[in-house]
């Protein structure tokens, strides 16, 4: 297709090399290591981005063990109240287990994936319609959710919008499941515009009512379960639902939710609004005014193709505007980004115990997976920064790399909650001279190098280790863990 | 003074956490003075430290429903809008003839009974947003409804009156995984922690005073950094800067109060540490989450004002333990109250006016603010009879003691909420 913005030639003053081939890999993917960057360099920009790009729907796969929550219902109901109590623990129990693994299933994923740009757009789109745990309970509406959005991860804006309509674990975590008919409940219709579609100012609280009266009756099969609903389905209820008039945007007719997700897509905000979230996410986390007028292009081009997202996707990974000199390292990774990144740089495929603890971690850096701070998801940018979660990111990348204490083999690294790992293995690059051990370092993890005064003190530092005859790996690893706890691996 | 000059011997320097040493060359000169005042409160600027006024700021998130923390039993507006919520009067706990408290709330009723407490009614802003980002945006930058501000009242605050601490970090400090919007200023966004155990870098070398050298060198900020780089750097050097002091405080303060087993308890018990460790910051945050309570509303409601009472409660013993109860004022809001009629789910909608407390030494206990009308509503929520921004010009003025015009941008009205 024509594309909107100015296509990115290489030069010989900028070719297409390693630096622009990881900048696309980290952005649209977590980065990698030298194997798959190298990959993309000789694809060249169109066909790495293609490669990028090329990715089916899942099919179907197993249900994982981990869903598997077992009680006999009529059980729970007899015995004493010390015996209904105790099961009732142990449901919550295998709930809370189910989580934990399920978050560390993700985590494996994300760090093995051939596609990672699939998993990249099923986190944004976790992040866009985000959903709590917490509330939801039980991981299986939790994995249908994911399962949902994986398969939509490139779909027509559309589908998505109708399918996180009535997803089960949406219905439960914005109430709507409850939403009657003659006294509605307006959380998930405020949301759906201010969060999911359109922008907080274009629409009226009169629209709010009138959207909630239009959902009212998407429900689930056996809502009324109450803490004890482990999997359910979508129902419409036609005795619940308000058939009257209503009026959405200007719409009037006796709309129901499936119309006012019409009503909205028709709505020029709509598309501009999905555009913006998605340039931060993908190409710039603070917007300036400059980028306006590619973002109003960018959005035509998502309105005209039916909210299709890859051409979208393809138009911005090849222009010139993604890989000017000022969008690289400028973006902060999320704690997602970072590990994932920092795993697959590093060749390292976490087992189930380390991906569980791992995903632990991921909690107190602020992005607990399936269990975002609110509705609104992670505000992304400079909101992952404080001086709490910048200590604390340093300290996740130094127990990845050097082990936590308690685990196998000991490792000197941070105590972290949530369990023990392992050193990292490491393979130093082959280097002759401390110089080029860190020019090697600098190139295959920074975005951003060090600055002169840096550069040599770390150069003194290794070969300083090197005098001591420490050996190749270990200096490697004390020399990485710095370079890996700076303000400038927080960025790609 | 070179911080490392305190620093005697080579065991000193090593329990006093290495980053403090690892940053001495960069400190800024306000934060070195700082630094040592904690150690030596006759050194600190103001020379009288355990005068310096404190501000506790407690956001409960999510919109807390006003009308069913503090209950007008007798209303019977209040029944017929509440048919299966509302509180009857054999449930509350009676603060006089027409109002009482959650029945999960004896901690507070506590307080009340006592003269640490007083409770605000009506508190909102004209033309109401019922967005929870927005309306929240609101209050942490102390904006008309139709106003869009960058930086946060608490950080405006830093700016006009905390003057030679503006570069710095430790004028402000969160509890918790954000750092609020209502610091947000134009030098520094103050510190976050969530526990002092976990706030420091830790090296991974058998010779680590060598790495934390290193570790210290490459967080240095730099020339032609991108501005992205820059506040990393900048947020690099306030966590260098206040981690030695963090847990240098923690370690000394053991609490003689037990604080219950939540979150938001805990949160509140690490603000204490900080505040009998004289950390010099003037306002402190933390956050209780929540309370939008769409839906099944009773039970979850009445468990996070248990949280928020009980934790409240446990702090201002451990304050009065220390002898610092009279310093300290807290306040607690909420984005929005909730809609004066129930929903069709056992649960609240977003509304408009709600309460907010004032706890603490310095205030002055009782119901203050007008009472809204429950019938004389704006689309079904009750009308604000106090301004939010009142309320901050009355902390900012009468209890630290500043010119709240350039913090809130325009006059407020203050009121009579404080024993000062």
């Amino acid at each position: 297709m024509a594309t909107v913005l100015t296509l990115f030639q290489p030069t010989r003053t900028r070719p297409w090399d390693r630096r622009l081939a990881r900048h696309l890999l980290e952005r649209a993917g977590f980065g990698g290591g030298v194997a798959e960057v190298d990959e993309l360099v000789a694809l060249g920009p169109r066909e790495a981005v293609q490669k990028l790009l090329r990715f089916d729907p899942p099919g179907d796969e197993p249900q994982p063990e981990f869903l598997k929550i077992e009680y006999d219902w009529a059980e729970l109901r007899q015995g004493t109240e010390r015996e209904r109590q105790l099961r009732l623990l142990d449901i919550l129990r295998q709930r809370r287990q189910g989580m934990n693994s399920l978050k560390a299933w993700w985590l494996q994923r994300m760090v093995a994936t051939p596609t990672p740009l699939q998993e990249k757009l099923t986190l944004f789109w976790h992040g866009h319609f985000a959903t709590e745990a917490q509330k939801v309970k039980g991981p299986n509406m939790m994995y249908g959710q994911h399962q949902l959005l994986r398969r939509l991860a490139k779909a027509p804006f559309r589908d998505l919008l109708l399918g996180i309509s009535k997803d089960p674990a949406m219905l439960i975590y914005l109430d709507n499941h409850l939403n009657v008919r003659g006294r509605p409940n307006e959380n998930y219709a405020r949301e759906l515009m201010e969060l999911f579609s359109l922008g907080i100012g274009h629409y009226t609280e009169q629209d709010v009512s009138e959207v909630a009266r239009a959902f009212t009756g998407w429900t689930l099969l056996g809502a009324r379960g109450g803490q004890f609903l482990e999997q359910a389905e979508f129902l419409f209820n036609p005795r619940n639902h308000d058939d009257g008039s209503k009026t959405v945007l200007g719409a009037t007719g006796n709309l129901n939710g499936e119309q006012v997700i019409d009503v909205l897509l028709q709505q020029p905000a709509c598309a501009p609004f999905l555009v913006r979230k998605l340039w931060r996410f993908f190409v710039h986390d603070e917007l300036d005014p400059t980028e306006e007028a590619d973002l109003t292009k960018v959005a035509n081009v998502f309105r005209a193709c039916g909210y299709q997202l890859e051409p979208v996707l393809e138009t911005v990974f090849l222009s010139e505007q993604f890989y000017a000199e000022r969008r690289i390292g400028a973006h902060i990774k999320s704690p997602c980004e970072l590990v994932v990144g920092t795993l697959r740089k590093l060749g390292l495929q976490p087992t189930v115990e380390q991906a569980t603890v791992v995903a632990t971690m991921l909690r107190g850096v602020g992005q607990d997976l399936f269990d975002p701070p609110n509705v609104a998801g992670w505000a992304g940018g400079r909101e992952w920064i404080n001086t709490s979660t910048l200590l604390q990111r340093y300290n996740f990348i130094g127990a990845l790399l050097t082990g936590s204490p308690g685990g196998p083999r000991g490792g000197q690294g941070p105590r972290q909650r949530g369990g023990a790992l392992p050193p990292a293995p490491l393979q130093p690059p082959a280097a002759k001279t401390a110089a080029e051990l860190v020019a090697t370092l600098e190139e295959q993890y920074l975005a951003v190098g060090l600055d002169t005064a840096q550069r040599r003190a770390l150069t003194a530092f290794v070969e300083e280790l090197q005098r001591q005859r420490t050996p190749a790996t270990e200096t490697c690893r004390q020399a990485l863990h710095v370079l890996l706890s700076t303000p400038n691996y927080q960025v790609c | 003074m070179n911080p490392l000059d305190k620093v005697k011997t080579r065991r000193e320097f090593l329990q006093r956490g290495l980053t403090l040493a690892a940053a001495a060359a960069t400190v800024p000169t306000f934060v070195d003075r700082t630094a040592l005042a904690a150690d030596n409160p006759a050194t600190t600027p103001a020379g009288r430290p355990q005068a310096q006024p404190i501000l506790v700021i407690v956001q409960l998130a999510g919109g807390n429903d006003g009308l069913n923390t503090l209950v007008p039993y007798t209303d019977e507006a209040y029944h017929r809008a509440r048919p299966t919520l509302g509180l009857k009067a054999e449930q509350v706990l009676k603060i006089d003839d027409q109002w009482g408290l959650h029945p999960q709330l004896p901690a507070l009723k506590g307080l009340y009974d006592q003269g640490l407490l007083g409770i605000v009614r009506g508190v909102g802003y004209p033309n109401p947003d019922r967005s929870h980002f927005r309306s929240m945006e609101i209050w942490e930058t102390a904006a008309d409804s139709n106003q869009y501000l960058r930086h946060g009242w608490v950080g405006r605050y830093f700016d006009n009156h905390c003057v030679g601490a503006a570069e710095g970090s430790l004028v402000g400090l969160a509890v918790g995984r954000q750092a609020p919007q209502a610091f947000g200023n134009s030098h520094s966004l103050g510190v976050s922690l969530q526990r002092p155990d976990t706030y420091r870098w830790r090296p991974s070398a058998r010779d680590y005073v060598r790495q934390v050298e290193l570790f210290k060198a490459l967080a240095e900020p730099t020339t032609g950094a991108n501005p992205t780089l820059d506040f990393l750097q900048r947020t690099a050097l306030n966590a260098n800067v206040s981690s030695a002091q963090v847990i240098d405080l923690a370690l000394k303060y053991r609490s003689s109060v037990s604080y219950p087993d939540t979150e938001f308890a805990q949160d509140l018990k690490v603000i204490a540490q900080m505040i009998a460790g004289n950390l010099g910051s003037r306002v402190y945050y933390a956050s209780h989450g929540g309370f939008d309570t769409h839906a099944q509303q009773a039970k979850q409601h009445g468990d996070l004002l248990e949280t928020f009472a009980t934790g409240l409660e446990a702090f201002l013993k451990d304050l009065a333990a220390q002898g610092n109860r009279e310093r300290v004022l807290v306040i607690a809001f909420s984005e929005f109250g909730r809609r004066v009629a129930e929903n069709g789910s056992d649960g609240t909608d977003h509304g408009a006016a709600g309460l907010l407390f004032t706890a603490g030494g310095p205030a002055r206990p009782g119901l203050h603010g007008g009472a809204p009308s429950l019938t004389d509503l704006e689309r079904g929520d009750l009308k604000h009879t106090v301004d939010f921004r009142s309320v901050y010009a009355t902390a900012l003025q009468q209890w630290l003691r500043c010119d709240p015009l350039p913090v809130l941008g325009k006059a407020f009205p203050t009121l009579d909420l404080l024993r000062v």
